[in-house]
């Protein structure tokens, strides 16, 4: 069977079912908040399991730099602190992949905000989605903002970000894609090397889900459109 | 005890206690670990052979020996030849939106 006949069998046979974006093929990473069962507790959250099937599971061995947790509703990074979880080798080394974010933003300072790194600073990231004020944008290398875009605080959001080696593309709310271009980043720039919400934000994460290849827009919407369902966007 | 401030301009969210040897600063974070063992432990979770805390599901409250267990509470950090040590969480704000 064809890829685009898989594609097309799984998405029209999803109506009825329970939904999952393991329908669709390449889904290396999925961490929803809705799943209790997933979150492991020690200080605050030490590992969000990943529901993929590919155990790419985000983690921190640290206790103060452990997320707390809102039961069925988010994983919930404060900036009194360094939260952040770690994704593990096979995350970190994709360097196409799209992924799907949902997750609500808090600050009380219009600066940056980081949503995918692994640290507390811009240095030790390669890859940030940034938000400056309620602007929304891809930090790789330089900050690209899309001024069409706008993220208010303590604002549920569905944000979409692709990545072909060093171009990123970003899109919100289902819009369309935009490519934030590649100047100022290198190869380095489109790794994921974990979440958190560091910069004076506060950042709540509902739902992750990650590809490790390009979707086609079928794909992309069929994403879009449950996380709309499931998330009350 | 040190005072609490910004930890550096580029980790202004950092809010730790400040000391002045790295001796203090290992002290405290010792004393913060042993809190947050003993906090672990009365919520359910377990300690292994290292003393390294297994988490528990959050679900259902069972031990998750196979999940990242939590080794320490935070590393010593360092700037302008003080030193300091991360403050426990404070959830200072909630979550309203609603499934």
């Amino acid at each position: 069977m064809s890829s685009s006949g898989y594609i097309s069998t799984a998405l029209s046979g999803s109506t009825g079912m329970s939904y999952s974006p393991r329908q669709i093929p390449g889904c290396v990473g999925w961490w929803t908040a809705r799943d209790a069962s997933t979150i492991t507790i020690a200080t605050g959250v030490s590992q969000w399991g990943d529901k993929s099937g590919f155990g790419n599971h985000l983690t921190q061995a640290t206790a103060a730099d452990q997320p707390t947790y809102t039961t069925s509703v988010s994983v919930d990074f404060n900036p009194a602190n360094t939260h952040n979880l770690i994704a593990p080798a096979p995350i970190v080394a994709l360097t196409t992949w799209e992924m799907f974010i949902v997750a609500t933003s808090f600050s009380s300072n219009a600066t940056w905000r980081a949503l995918l790194n692994s640290g507390a600073t811009t240095s030790a990231t390669l890859l940030m989605l940034n938000i400056g004020g309620t602007q929304y944008g891809i930090w790789n290398g330089g900050f690209v903002q899309n001024g069409t875009n706008t993220w208010p605080n303590s604002t549920k959001k569905m944000a979409r970000v692709k990545a072909l080696g060093t171009q990123i593309y970003q899109s919100l709310d289902g819009n369309a894609l935009t490519l934030t271009g590649s100047s100022g980043g290198s190869t380095g720039y489109s790794q994921i090397e974990g979440v958190c919400w560091p910069f004076q934000g506060f950042g709540n994460i509902h739902e992750l889900i990650l590809f490790n290849r390009e979707l086609s827009e079928t794909e992309a919407d069929f994403i879009e459109h449950n996380n709309r369902k499931v998330w009350a966007l | 005890m040190g005072t609490v401030r910004p930890i550096s301009d580029t980790a202004e969210i950092a809010i730790s206690y400040e000391f002045v040897t790295r001796e203090e600063a290992i002290a405290q974070q010792d004393t913060l670990w042993e809190e947050a063992k003993a906090d672990a432990i009365k919520r359910g979770c377990q300690l292994d052979g290292n003393g390294y805390i297994i988490g528990v599901n959050a679900e259902s409250g069972a031990p998750m020996p196979d999940a990242q267990r939590t080794t320490k509470w935070a590393d010593v950090g360092s700037v302008d030849g003080k030193f300091y040590v991360q403050k426990k969480s404070e959830k200072t704000i909630e979550v309203i939106t609603e499934l």
